[in-house]
């Protein structure tokens, strides 16, 4: 037991010394004195949030279609799921890239609180070096974000597909395929 | 060189101009030089309204400045620090207003820069602050660095401003060294009021109309 628990300790101060080596390289592409811990968490935990809800609603609603066939022996219109897996991912994704957009201003807006930061920036040698501490990790969120989005959205069409028997189908003639998202989208 | 003139003559937004701050039309130029992001570094600001980054101690901005101003005074910047006492792992939002003044500065002396423009950096300071500062200045420049300052405290700075420019609307309306001002047997507050054609009895004219008493 008390060798698991040294095990234990170690690995949680490995993890915080990994953990501070990545806020201090961070910080580099953020606006200096830039909380970046609380962002990184912040965003990390929204994420986590997003992709919780995401397969909680989907189980939500591929129970309710399971249940609805079974019951009346209908068949299912696929587009119908797979649009709704679209629609619910781009339901996470928009507030997530409204608080990066949110970010992102906060990030350019913070030079010129308090003080007028934004002069020291306009003498630094570096003219990308502004944009480099306000973009970078929002757009490292966003595409973090959209492969998040990416895959959410195969896991739950895969799901859908492994679920509901191709004789339940609709359109069964249609193998399923992502050209089946474009299709369905038409 | 002091820059001088009342309030909205222009000094802030001339000083604002030559680092390209602010937008304007002519050309500034730095040794023949347009000012651009390669020669930019050998300006440096120090302004009322504070340039440094505020939730950064001055340890963090003192690491800030080595890394992106190849030619920072890391000597001259140790001495100030000592000299003034100011604390290194203080948040600098958490300075009182004349050391946030004397941070600033600080950092406009040290960043290795031979045009140094200071716009009203001793608003806020009492006067032991800007004594001392006065001494400190005049002890540490080196022939090849400039100082521009713009302030209201005339006669405090005549003693070691070397020309006077004074600014109207906008417009140069005096220009002149020390030493002429000196030849022509004239201080520079003479010089200013004589330039800003200012008159002597326009205080009791005032009261006057006020009162409606002779003074």
């Amino acid at each position: 037991m008390k060798k698991f628990i040294d095990i234990m300790a170690k690995a949680y101060e490995a993890a915080s010394r990994a953990w501070k080596k990545l806020i201090e390289k961070m910080e580099k592409y953020a606006p200096p004195g830039w909380d970046v811990e609380m962002e990184l968490m912040f965003s990390g935990l929204m994420l986590i949030i997003f992709a919780l809800a995401f397969g909680a609603t989907f189980w939500v609603h591929m129970s309710e279609g399971v249940s609805l066939r079974l019951s009346s022996g209908n068949s299912r219109n696929e587009c119908e799921s797979m649009i709704w897996v679209m629609r619910n991912t781009l339901f996470f994704i928009i507030p997530a890239l409204m608080v990066y957009g949110g970010y992102i201003k906060a990030h350019y807006r913070s030079f010129k609180k308090g003080s007028m930061a934004v002069y020291t920036m306009k003498r630094v040698p570096d003219a990308s070096e502004i944009h480099r501490r306000c973009l970078a990790l929002p757009l490292g969120f966003i595409m973090i974000t959209l492969i998040l989005a990416v895959l959410l959205a195969a896991c739950g069409m895969h799901a859908y597909d492994a679920a509901v028997p191709s004789w339940a189908y609709v359109r069964e003639s249609i193998p399923f395929s992502y050209w089946r998202m474009i299709i369905c989208l038409y | 060189m002091g820059l001088f003139g009342e309030n909205g003559a222009g000094k802030t937004t001339l000083l604002k101009s030559i680092p390209g701050f602010i937008s304007y039309s002519g050309e500034i130029l730095l040794d023949g030089e347009p000012v651009s992001r390669k020669n930019i570094c050998r300006i440096s600001f120090a302004s009322s309204e504070h340039s440094f980054f505020p939730e950064l101690t001055a340890k963090r901005h003192e690491e800030f400045y080595k890394d992106h101003f190849p030619l920072f005074r890391q000597k001259r910047y140790d001495g100030l620090m000592d000299f003034f006492g100011l604390p290194e792992n203080k948040k600098l939002k958490s300075f009182s207003t004349g050391q946030q003044n004397q941070y600033e500065m600080i950092l406009a002396l040290c960043q290795g820069a031979d045009v140094i423009l200071m716009d009203e950096p001793f608003a806020g300071n009492d006067l032991f602050n800007r004594e001392d500062f006065y001494k400190v200045l005049l002890g540490i420049l080196e022939p090849t660095e400039s100082v521009i300052i713009s302030t209201h405290l005339i006669e405090e700075v005549s003693g070691f401003v070397s020309r006077a420019v004074l600014i109207r609307k906008g417009k140069i309306v005096g220009d002149k060294t020390i030493s002429e001002l000196d030849s022509e047997g004239k201080d520079l507050v003479t010089f200013v009021k004589e330039s800003y054609g200012y008159s002597e009895d326009r205080v009791a004219k005032a009261l006057e109309n006020i009162t409606g008493e002779k003074n």
